[in-house]
């Protein structure tokens, strides 16, 4: 499988292209290393798999895909594969997140680093599957059972899609961990021109080892107290990894100062590195009286809304989020404390939570919920203070 | 724990987790002999698997600890979803050789959805099914292979439900090696191992072992050794056996086939994608 007649395309792709969120995700997993996609068809996720089937096996070094029986096999297998030193991911969406969830949980107990792109589409249940809809950004946070935290970014547009699933990757293998990669249905289809860079113009993290367990990520080593290094399988290290609570060998051990140690590490290594995160985008806030909230395709119509209000001569500005979890408390007490804010989102109100949480704050709200990004010309609207 | 007054170490201590000893398993239960047969199998197969290659994958319940105990890379996964795993790992590196180790609930009942699929393309992976016909870890309710009949936590009147021939589904959902034993038959399962691992395929060992405190106590088997005893008189060696009549009814009128099934050499999963790829198949 070594041989190269078969590379039909190279595994990256260079310079401009002009293509979907979904072809994006797909390319920035192939540029960051991806060995193994294992996943289930559902839409609007399905042309990442696509795109990978065909793309996977026939780049330098081949790697593996597999269309699974479920998502609870693909999400499982992923990682399984990241176990062998590799990097894996898996896209789905609503009804495929759900089913991910309890592998999710062994995934950030047993330190799994690894990719899960979720696509969102209308719920609950089968929902609306072929439009767009915010609904998962608490189920990303506290979906599966016990305490955990799970970073979690969110693109608004197609180069976005690739530059934040590289940082998905990165963070992943920096800090051993599963990671999250919010889009919608606006974005996997919608066509943009994005760049790809040049390989040396992006930096690539790949995981500790027993051999290199000072591992660097932006310039920050990242501590072997925090992130253990990883003994992967195939490598005579005798590895073992469990579900139950462990020690740091990863071996069973259920006493109270064993798990509240392992929970307390879990925990501090995702809050200690998260200033490595992708950053808010802000939005002609400095001045502004009046501050839309808002993440993915969203922020789109509120950018817009924010502009022809500024036109109108009002003060509004946008606070755009790209990594939603862990949630940017400081910052956003720092920038928006006081300002009359609104939150925008494509749900009946989840990102409202953490934001009326933090700034203490009354916060107005618009949940949109036609399967389609609130119109520019309702975000305006609120900001101007008509309804 | 008492130290054995005799000898320091046993023949098999290269291949368990010593330190993590004792284990956790009830006196008179079957998977300290499974073990004993797997760690064996490892060893007479060095010559041709290292053992560094060697992978052993669990899912939850009694037989899901063997992970933690075999030492080999182990990983010990949620309920049902030790095939996935062991999946994921052997696409993503072809040389290890990866065993399946668990129990007839965690495989079977709850995922037996991956059980089959597994099997239906024939991937390289070895599976060990530990079939004591109920959840032991739960304290005894019934599963897909507990008989007809039996006693359980949830079951008091006996089981209404039937079980799953395990050979016969696995053989009609294509697994292309297919075996059976009980933990009586030590030296046999130690060889079906072996051939499994050397086997290019799917291979299904089902290992039949007593489980006093969950199922045998309720259902006439009031210690390990009593199921034992019954293993031995009812087992059957049947190779050649039509595989729907490859029950296991634990009645003491009834046979109990044992033996090794299927052996088909059909083309396995890697083998047939390599194959494909190579060709460029699919795609012209
Ligand atoms: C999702 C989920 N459901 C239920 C359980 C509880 N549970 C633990 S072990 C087990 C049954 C195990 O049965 P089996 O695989 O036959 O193993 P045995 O203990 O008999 O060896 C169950 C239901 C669990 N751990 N996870
Ligand atoms: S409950 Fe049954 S299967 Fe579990 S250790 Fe005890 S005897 Fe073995
Ligand atoms: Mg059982």
């Amino acid at each position: 499988m070594s041989e190269n007649k078969l590379v039909e395309e190279p595994r990256v792709l260079a310079g401009p292209q002009f293509n979907s969120g979904n072809f994006a995700v797909a390319e920035a997993a192939l540029f960051a290393g991806l060995h193994g996609y294992f996943g289930y068809p559902i839409t609007p996720s399905t042309t990442i798999m696509e795109r990978l089937a065909s793309r996977l096996p026939y780049v330098e070094k081949p790697g593996a895909f597999l269309q699974a029986e479920d998502e609870i096999a693909s999400i499982t297998a992923v990682i399984g594969c990241s176990w062998t030193r590799n990097k894996a991911m898996t896209a789905t969406s609503g009804p495929g997140f759900s089913l991910m969830q309890e592998g999710i949980g062994l995934a950030t107990f047993t330190e799994t680093p690894l990719v899960v792109v979720n696509v969102m589409r209308g719920g609950p249940s089968t929902g609306l599957p072929t439009f767009p809809a915010q609904q998962e950004l608490m189920q990303a946070h506290f979906g599966s059972h016990g305490d955990y935290m799970v970073p979690t970014f969110a693109p608004n547009n197609v180069q976005e899609c690739f530059d934040l699933t590289i940082e998905a990757f990165n963070a992943s293998e920096a800090l051993r961990t599963p990671v999250f990669v919010l889009t919608d249905q606006i974005l996997s289809t919608l066509k943009e021109r994005f760049l790809i860079p040049k390989k040396e113009n992006i930096e690539l993290v790949n995981r500790s080892s027993p051999d290199n367990p000072h591992i660097t990520w932006k310039g920050e080593t990242i501590s072997s107290n925090l992130v253990l290094p990883m003994n992967c399988f195939g490598e005579e290290s005798k590895a073992f990894a469990t579900g139950l609570s462990h020690d740091d060998t990863g071996h069973v051990d259920l006493s109270a100062d064993t798990y509240e140690l392992l929970m307390n590490r879990l925990k501090e290594k995702i809050l200690t590195y998260q200033h490595l995160f992708p950053k808010p985008e802000k939005y002609l806030i400095d001045d502004a009286d009046t501050v839309v909230v808002a993440y993915g395709s969203t922020a789109r119509s509120a950018k817009y809304a924010v502009n022809s209000a500024r036109k109108k001569g009002i003060k509004a500005g946008l606070y755009r989020l790209r990594t939603i979890w862990p949630f940017p408390k400081d910052d956003i007490i720092q920038s928006l404390r006081g300002k009359r804010i609104i939150v925008v989102e494509m749900s009946s109100g989840q990102l409202i939570w953490p934001v009326e949480r933090y700034l203490k704050q009354d916060v107005e709200h618009i949940g949109y919920l036609r399967g389609s990004v609130p119109p520019p010309s309702l975000i305006r609207k609120k900001i101007e203070g008509v309804n | 724990m008492t130290l054995p007054m005799f000898v320091e170490t046993h023949p098999r201590d290269e291949l368990v987790r010593t330190e993590r000893l004792p284990h956790i398993w009830c006196p008179g239960c079957g998977l300290g002999n499974i073990l004993s047969g797997f760690t064996q199998a490892i060893i007479n197969s060095k010559g041709t698997i290292p053992i560094d290659n060697q992978v052993v994958v669990s899912g939850i319940g009694c037989s899901g600890r063997f992970a933690g105990y075999v030492k080999v890379d182990s990983y010990h996964t949620t309920h049902g979803r030790a095939i996935p795993f062991a999946t994921g790992l052997k696409l993503a590196n072809k040389k290890l050789n990866v065993s399946v180790i668990s129990g007839d609930g965690d495989l079977m009942t709850i995922g037996g959805n991956h059980l089959i699929h597994a099997a239906r393309r024939n991937i390289n992976l070895n599976v060990i099914f530990v079939n004591n016909f109920n959840y032991g870890m739960t304290g005894g309710q019934f599963g897909a292979t507990t008989p007809h009949g039996a006693i359980t936590t949830t079951s008091a009147k006996g089981n209404y439900e039937h079980p799953f021939s395990m050979p016969y589904l696995m053989a009609s959902a294509g697994a292309s090696y297919v075996a059976r034993w009980t933990t009586l038959h030590l030296k046999q399962l130690e060889k079906s191992i072996e051939n499994a691992f050397h086997h290019d395929g799917f291979s299904f060992i089902e290992v039949m072992s007593p489980c006093p405190k969950g199922f045998g106590r309720k259902n006439n088997f009031k210690t390990g050794l009593d199921q034992m005893r019954y293993f031995e008189s009812a087992s059957l060696k049947s190779d050649n056996i039509n595989l729907k009549e490859a029950t296991a009814s634990m009645k003491l009128l009834d046979n109990l086939p044992v033996g090794e099934f299927i052996i088909d050499n059909k083309p396995s999963y890697l083998k047939v994608k390599e194959a494909t790829i190579l060709n460029n198949g699919g795609r012209t």
